[in-house]
């Protein structure tokens, strides 16, 4: 027998001043089922939720309804409230009469009115809620961290000194990202491999850190706390543990000369078909380049490398890729960016004109481990004596990606600093707006102003060539002085793109195999933009860095301790609770027509070849519905909200 | 009497609107001012005194006036290169367009255009009918060029501005 | 492959040679060239005064050709872009409708999928760079060839779906290196022939074409190979005035593409595309590729000057 509670609030004045709280009492009183009603002062304070415990033992109550303000507020509270006197706290409805009533109307008449149609409503509905449990899982304590730039190295860091075991997983063959890559960092000109590498050393180092480099996530299976993920290790032909870089082999390779573009130096300098792909890459490792090692193309080689190698014997052409299978509880995705393809905007001559560069290129130029050893050179060997540096390739332009990509404009300050430093060329930088937002940075554009950096504001138009009478010619720069108003040509024997950044190759792929959403720009799309900016909307895994959005190491960092700490939050408490309105599909009723699988935005639904039948993981499912009102043949049934729950609501609401 | 500066109040703000109400206008206020039509412009390169950014700048402060009277906003070689490079999506070339309509409007146009729209109006072609091309065009075997005289007349009679 | 051919208003009355030319390359490559003859003004100039009143101009020669069933060629960059443009802008519904009740007093009516391409898109496209060169009857490896591709061939981008690129365009060039001659690449190869500023200002537009020839002379090519008319009346027939006015010499040949096609092509520079009509004279260039003819039997067309018009009320 039904036995309803109807507890109605004052909220001091919020609520009693337009409604007539004692009269609604009592009116509920008459409705249907109802065994007990009263009007309190605050229901939400201790004494009011101490009344309502009481209430439920001694009256015998087993349905409660609060009328009171937002659910958003205070459904939680009372839930609990009725859950410790004993009542199963989904036996529970709230009813707005704060927002949605008192609030936000002026007739008192129709105020009153309004409350009781709400609450005669919630008395029809209340009848036909269930008790459900709630269900929890275990968080497996290890974690998987899917990217090793700097935001996986410093995220897998954290956690291994709290003492979990991590998996970093990370598709090139070594980690350190285009961090890396860089020569020094803004706003203080750290070097940045000086302050990269003893981080990558750690994570070579640490006995919590199982680092597979050359990797790729194969496949995703499973939900939160229980993900079974498959690892495909693709074969070096060089054994790990075995080698120790010593690079005897990479100096007797066949190739006596280096011959094939160097992907780490982005095709600046060469390199043979075994090498490490830069100085201090870690692991410390050779690999081979099944495309370019004649041994393995042709398998006709004399493999003086495999000589050099002498007892160690680290080199196996005959290594296969292999499969790996780990159990991980939470993931941390950190997959990075990609700069923009400068190709795409012609006008700028990149790729038509040899000295026009990307801003990465030039950091590899400028970096004392690449192609130059950190001498600015045009392509002909010489020192340029005159760098125009354009900002916003790419970036702020409808016909290419329309954000900003937040570090160009620093980066440029610091590329026009190194090539003052290091030339007695004059550098001009071309921008639409300077955008030096952060700590130190504003100082750092000062500095910049004073090194006698060349300013101009006004978006390059094109780049282009110039026959000159004394030397081999020039580039031109084309743009409009904004605050002369004239067009401005700047002859530059050398142009530096300031590209900007883009999702990573491969993040469609991620996305879909770990379910999670990207924006529309094609960055992981954060839960809230303020609020959390580290979590998706799968719970359990949590994006750091730029896959995100584009941003400095700082930040990157910054995001990576707070993934990081998420996920020894989840892993400490050591459950992670379900989420209880989950669907089920009434087997008998369905018919297998399976249109609901594909519309699920969890990949909780799955189709039965054999049995015919839909198929929910309910550790899966979020409760969102859309398979609910999908079915045809209303199979699909959800814990809360069901069909009679919301028939009887609107019965209800019409008296 | 000493003032040289622009006094915001006298402008016609609603002539922003006007532009940005017609479908070539539509895009205006996207504009940021970064001056890629400008850099880009044949015109401003050898007469610098013509400057698309400012006159967006100009119509948008609402110096209806000056623009419309301007001889400047006639001098478009159509090239078309503001509207490629434009990294907002403005179409100059289009707001141009616009604002020689709306000159035209109020009176100013140049003769040679008014005379060449004319000369469309009555027989469909912009150049007039002169007997050197046409004996010429005989000379050369090509076929006697027959423009739509009275279809195109009546057309362009009932679309009257 | 038959099209309805879009002269506009210049060509047929000023440049002959290019009509000549393009009828003649058009028989030999066995396209099909329909003329209707109630065209009118694409109404690229009009726009200038009445948007909608040009847009209706293009609306009835689309819905002409349309009326027979074809597609249609242009010879004129500014004519291929203001009426591919307006294939563009009649997509919309509204816009469309009002037009066609204008038409429709002249018993018209335009309906979308109309495909407007100029002449040179159609070689490329259709006919083809290797085709081209298995046809060829005339050596003219010896000619060095300075391309102008003409505004309204490249842009808007989007009117073009896709052909070729603004910022880096490659057909002409490909389109001249078929025929044996060697195109250049030059500084100003990118820069407006300043046709629709002329009748505004003289002045501005000899800057224009000034800075073009000027860039080209110091290249040493044979001629300048154009696309449009209009830059034609700019290039071709302006440089005896330009050359007056800044006490230089500026001797280029000026040929429109197909009469460089219809010339690798075997066709008699006379009779058959018209070599004769070009300003300047392209007489060093046939000497070059040692082309012999008979005396001139007609003379030079002579154009008049156009007065320099402020704006008046």
């Amino acid at each position: 027998m039904v036995r309803i509670g109807v507890y109605i609030c004052h909220c001091g004045v919020n609520i009693a001043n337009m409604v007539d709280v004692g009269s609604v009492a009592r009116y509920a009183l008459g409705l249907p089922h109802v065994a007990f009603a009263r009007d309190y002062l605050y229901l939400c304070s201790e004494p009011g939720q101490m009344l309502i415990q009481q209430d439920i033992q001694s009256r015998k109550l087993n349905r409660i309804i609060v009328a009171a303000c937002s659910p958003l507020m205070h459904e939680d509270t009372f839930q609990r409230v009725i859950a410790q006197g004993g009542l199963n706290p989904f036996l529970f409805h709230m009813v707005n009469i704060r927002e949605q009533a008192a609030w936000v109307h002026e007739d008192k008449d129709a105020v009153m009115e309004k409350a009781k149609d709400l609450i005669r409503s919630a008395v029809h509905r209340v009848v036909f809620h269930r008790p459900i449990e709630r269900k929890w899982v275990d968080i497996h304590p290890e974690v998987l961290v899917v990217g090793g730039g700097i935001a996986g190295i410093h995220a897998s860091l954290t956690l291994a000194k709290a003492g979990k075991h991590v998996y970093l997983v990370e598709r090139e063959p070594t980690i350190g990202g285009h961090m890396a890559q860089y020569d020094k960092t803004f706003p203080t000109l750290d070097c940045a491999a000086c302050i990269l590498t003893p981080k990558m050393s750690m994570v070579k180092n640490h006995p919590n850190i199982s680092l597979w480099t050359y990797s790729d996530i194969l496949k995703v299976e499973g939900f939160t706390g229980n993900y079974k993920v498959q690892v495909r290790r693709r074969p070096r032909y060089v054994q790990e543990d075995h080698c120790t870089g010593c690079r005897e082999c990479i100096r007797s390779c066949t190739y006596h000369e280096p011959r094939f573009p160097n992907e780490f130096d982005l095709g600046l300098s060469k390199r043979k078909p075994i090498y490490i792909p830069f100085p201090q890459a870690v692991p410390q490792v050779a690999l081979i380049d099944d495309k370019t090692c004649i041994q393995l193309k042709s398998g006709r080689c004399k493999q003086p490398c495999v000589k050099a190698c002498g007892e160690r014997k680290a080199i196996d052409f005959e290594q296969k890729e292999t499969i790996e299978n780990i159990h991980v509880g939470t993931v941390i995705i950190s997959t990075g960016f990609k700069a923009f393809d400068a190709k795409r905007i012609s006008a700028y001559g990149y790729g038509i004109y040899p000295d026009v560069y990307t801003a990465l290129e030039m950091e590899r130029m400028a970096s004392a481990s690449g192609p130059t050893g950190g001498e600015i050179v045009l392509r002909n060997g010489q020192k340029p004596k005159r760098v125009g540096i354009i900002h916003c390739v790419g970036s702020r332009d409808v016909n290419a990606n329309s954000w900003c990509s937040r570090v160009c404009c620093l980066y440029s300050l610091k590329l026009a600093h190194i090539i003052k430093e290091r030339t007695d060329a004059l550098v001009y930088n071309f921008y639409i707006d300077m955008r030096t937002p952060g700590r130190n940075m504003e100082e750092f554009h000062n500095r910049l102003c004073r090194e006698g950096v060349y300013f101009f504001q006004g978006r390059v138009s094109e780049v282009s060539f110039e026959d000159s009478d004394t030397d081999s010619g020039q580039l031109v720069i084309q743009a409009e002085d904004n605050l002369l108003g004239r067009v401005l040509r700047a002859e530059v024997d050398m142009v530096i793109l300031a590209v900007g950044m883009e999702p990573s190759q491969g993040t469609q792929d991620i996305g879909q195999s770990f379910h999670i959403n990207r924006s529309k720009e094609g960055f992981f799309l954060e839960r809230h933009p303020k609020l959390a900016p580290v979590s998706t909307f799968a719970d359990g895994i949590f994006l750091a860095g730029c896959c995100q959005g584009p941003k400095d190491i700082a930040d990157t960092i910054a995001q990576a301790g707070a993934a990081a700490a998420e996920v020894l939050a989840l892993i400490c408490s050591g459950r992670m609770e379900l989420e209880p309105n989950t669907a089920h599909v009434v087997e008998e009723r369905c018919s297998g027509c399976a249109l609901c699988i594909q519309l699920c935005p969890y990949g909780a639904l799955s189709f039965d070849p054999e049995r015919g039948k839909a198929m929910i993981e309910e550790a899966l499912c979020k409760g969102c519905g859309t398979c609910v009102s999908t079915c045809r043949s209303g199979s699909i049934r959800q814990s809360i909200f069901g069909d009679e729950e919301i028939f009887s609501e609107i019965e209800g609401l019409f008296g | 009497m000493f003032d040289e500066a622009i006094s915001l109040s006298k402008l016609d703000s609603k002539f922003l609107l006007e532009v940005n109400s017609h479908r070539y206008g539509r895009n205006i206020n996207a504009c940021f001012a970064c001056g890629t039509c400008s850099a880009g412009c044949p015109i401003h390169r050898v007469y610098p005194e013509y400057n698309p950014r400012r006159i967006i700048r100009m119509v948008k402060l609402g110096m209806r006036t000056e623009v419309l009277s301007s001889k400047h906003i006639w001098y478009c070689s159509t090239c078309q290169t503001c509207k490629e490079r434009c990294p907002r999506g403005v179409g100059f070339f289009d707001i141009l367009m616009v604002l020689k309509n709306m000159a035209a409007r109020d009176g100013f146009a140049p003769p040679a255009l008014i005379e060449q729209a004319r000369q469309v109006r009555q027989s469909g072609l912009s150049v007039p009918i002169q007997e050197i091309w046409v004996n010429k065009r005989k000379e050369l075997s090509l076929r006697p060029l027959q423009g739509a005289w009275e279809k195109a007349a009546r057309l362009m009679e009932i679309s009257q501005p | 492959m038959k099209y309805a051919l879009f002269l506009g208003c210049n060509t047929p009355t000023k440049v002959f040679q290019y009509e000549l030319s393009v009828r003649w390359v058009a028989r030999k490559l066995g396209i099909e060239l329909v003329d209707i003859e109630d065209m009118v003004c694409c109404g690229s100039n009009y726009a200038n005064l009445d948007i909608e009143g040009s847009l209706l101009l293009s609306a009835m020669n689309l819905a002409l050709a349309q009326a027979r069933g074809l597609n249609i060629i242009t010879v004129c960059a500014a004519c291929t872009g203001t009426l591919a443009e307006a294939v563009e802008a009649l997509k919309d519904k509204e816009l469309r409708a009002r037009i066609n009740k204008k038409l429709s007093a002249v018993g018209l009516e335009y309906r979308e999928g109309s495909k407007v391409k100029h002449f040179s898109k159609v070689i490329y496209e259709h006919i083809g760079v290797e085709r081209i060169k298995k046809e060829i009857k005339r050596d003219l490896s010896k000619l060095t060839v300075a391309p102008h591709y003409g505004c309204h061939y490249l842009k808007p981008k989007s009117a073009y779906g896709g052909f070729d690129d603004p910022d880096n365009p490659q057909t002409l060039h490909h389109l001249i290196a078929a025929t044996g001659a060697l195109p250049i690449r030059y500084e100003t190869l990118l820069l407006c022939c300043g046709g629709k500023t002329f009748p505004i200002s003289q002045d501005l537009t000899y800057s224009l074409i000034g800075m073009k020839l000027e860039n080209i002379r110091k290249k040493n090519v044979d001629c300048l190979v154009l696309q449009c008319q209009s830059c034609y009346l700019m290039y071709g027939t302006q440089q005896k005035n330009l050359s007056e006015k800044f006490s230089e010499e500026y001797h280029i040949p000026v040929l429109l593409y197909p009469q460089l096609l219809g010339l690798a092509l075997g066709g008699d520079p006379t009779t058959d595309l018209g070599f004769n009509l070009n300003v300047p004279s392209a007489d060093k260039l046939l000497e070059t590729i040692e082309y012999k003819r008979e005396p001139l039997t007609f003379e030079v067309q002579k154009v008049e000057k156009i007065e320099d018009e402020g704006v008046k009320r």
